[in-house]
């Protein structure tokens, strides 16, 4: 995935300013779960700002843990889910 | 902007409201009500109208309709029902027990199970509280360990609501280590499986005609293909059901505080003190008119986070809504006694049950507190 990814950079500005206080940056490989960034409702509204934002529908029951915990996962199940 | 509702929404409201009159007017609720007794009779026609499976497609035998729709019916329900612990515990089947079989349960898994749900032939308890995890809910301690084809499941979960006669329990247990994403799973566990077994019911101030009580699970053996989602997303079959039921659960609540202002104000308008109208002093009147603002605001913000969840859009608006409506609802009925005077103490005016109905919303879905820390974090505020 290449570092212009533009779905990858809003998902990390998100991140950054919804949980990191605007401060600050994030690698895309970054476990954002393990590293104790996103939280359980924190990862819910990650998925509210992946369906406003890129209209990506994901569907809960298909959701698992290990293919939302970095950046770059995120974005690649948002383009799965339809998001553009 | 529009804030009107369609013609097929009003008629939902209204019938619901005139079904409640009709159909679930209940000349012996004060006596449950002091006895903590739960009435199947007022279940099986509150199911047969078609409100505990209010949400679930109709093909599975629901009545297919939005989370916005369901609102209304239970605003209308709400305002015809003074049962409000009946409507509390169909609201907890539908938001708790249902959606969350809709949403992560497998097509095998909801053709098993939500028919029976919709109908209310089976009556479901979520199992997500335990004694020393109220407000931090994910510290619970119930166990799932896998072996082979099975889940054993072990440990207790307390103040569930319709707990003490569920059918089938939605029962969240720690299946790995560490944060919750990743570490706690979701079981669905039908009544009578050996090993799990329901306590009697709690003895609580407010919502008595609605048992919550504890749930048990020892050495309890749960098939693998009752675990609803992937092992591992129970924290998301969770917080996934509480932004339905902190704003379905509420919407009831809607109608309480009609019915309430409307008699207050009616008491304004026919008790004389001093030769005038109680309502006729400024007192009383601002009173009367910061309740109906209370009524007002809690509905435009119940049915907007009810609209955006429709249209998939989240954000904190459940957790908002939860917060405004329930300290409303707290604050209309202190005042509907206050503006009622030593008649709102009285047993038979009904108002101290209301009262007591309404405190129990600082605690249920989430406490007022902790709902206000998550709405604080969306803020950027931790």
């Amino acid at each position: 995935m290449p570092d212009s990814d533009p779905i990858a950079a809003r998902v990390e500005q998100y991140i950054v300013d919804q949980f990191l206080g605007g401060e600050g940056s994030l690698e895309w490989d970054q476990d954002l779960f393990g590293e104790g960034i996103v939280d359980s409702f924190g990862f819910m509204l990650v998925l509210t700002f992946l369906q406003e934002s890129f209209g990506a529908q994901v569907q809960m029951r298909d959701i698992t843990m290990d293919r939302f915990d970095t950046i770059e996962k995120i974005a690649a199940q948002v383009r799965v889910a339809g998001g553009t | 902007m529009d804030f009107s509702l369609t013609t097929d929404q009003q008629a939902l409201r209204d019938r619901s409201l005139a079904f409640a009159q009709s159909e679930l007017a209940d000349p012996t609720l004060p006596d449950r009500d002091r006895e903590g007794l739960f009435s199947v009779d007022l279940w099986k026609k509150a199911a047969d109208f078609g409100l505990v499976g209010a949400v679930a497609p109709v093909a599975l035998g629901g009545a297919g309709l939005g989370l916005l729709d369901t609102c209304l019916m239970l605003e209308g329900l709400g305002e015809g029902c003074l049962d409000n612990g009946l409507l509390f515990a169909a609201s907890a089947h539908l938001f708790a027990g249902l959606v969350p079989v809709l949403e992560f349960g497998t097509d095998a898994q909801q053709s098993r199970w939500v028919p029976d749900l919709a109908s209310g032939e089976k009556r479901a308890a979520h199992g997500m509280t335990e004694a020393w995890s109220g407000s931090d809910a994910f510290s619970l301690r119930t166990r799932a360990v896998r072996e082979g084809d099975h889940y054993v499941l072990n440990g207790t979960k307390a103040w569930v609501t319709n707990g003490p006669n569920c059918d089938l329990a939605i029962v969240f247990a720690r299946t790995g280590e560490g944060p919750p994403l990743g570490a706690l799973s979701c079981f669905v566990v039908p009544r009578g499986t050996p090993g799990f077994e329901v306590g009697p019911a709690e003895e609580v101030i407010g919502l008595r005609t609605a048992p919550l009580g504890e749930l048990v699970f020892q050495d309890c053996r749960v098939p693998v293909e009752h675990r609803l989602g992937a092992e591992g997303s129970g924290a998301l079959v969770f917080l996934s059901s509480m932004s339905w039921e902190r704003i379905g659960i509420m919407a009831a609540s809607l109608g309480l505080m009609k019915r309430v202002v409307r008699a207050s104000v009616l008491h304004g308008k026919t008790r004389q003190v001093g030769g005038n109208p109680l309502g006729g002093y400024q007192a009383v009147a601002h009173r009367l008119v910061d309740m109906q603002a209370r009524l007002e605001s809690s509905r435009l913000v119940l049915y907007e986070a009810a609209w955006r969840k429709d249209q998939n859009l989240g954000g904190v608006h459940a957790e908002r809504s939860k917060i405004h409506v329930s300290d409303a609802l707290v604050g209309v009925c202190l005042d509907a006694i206050r503006v009622h005077g030593a008649l709102g103490l009285t047993l038979e005016a009904g108002l101290e049950r209301e009262l007591r109905d309404a405190l129990m919303s600082q605690a249920y879905s989430g406490t007022a507190d902790v709902l206000r820390n998550l709405v604080a974090r969306s803020m950027g505020l931790d």
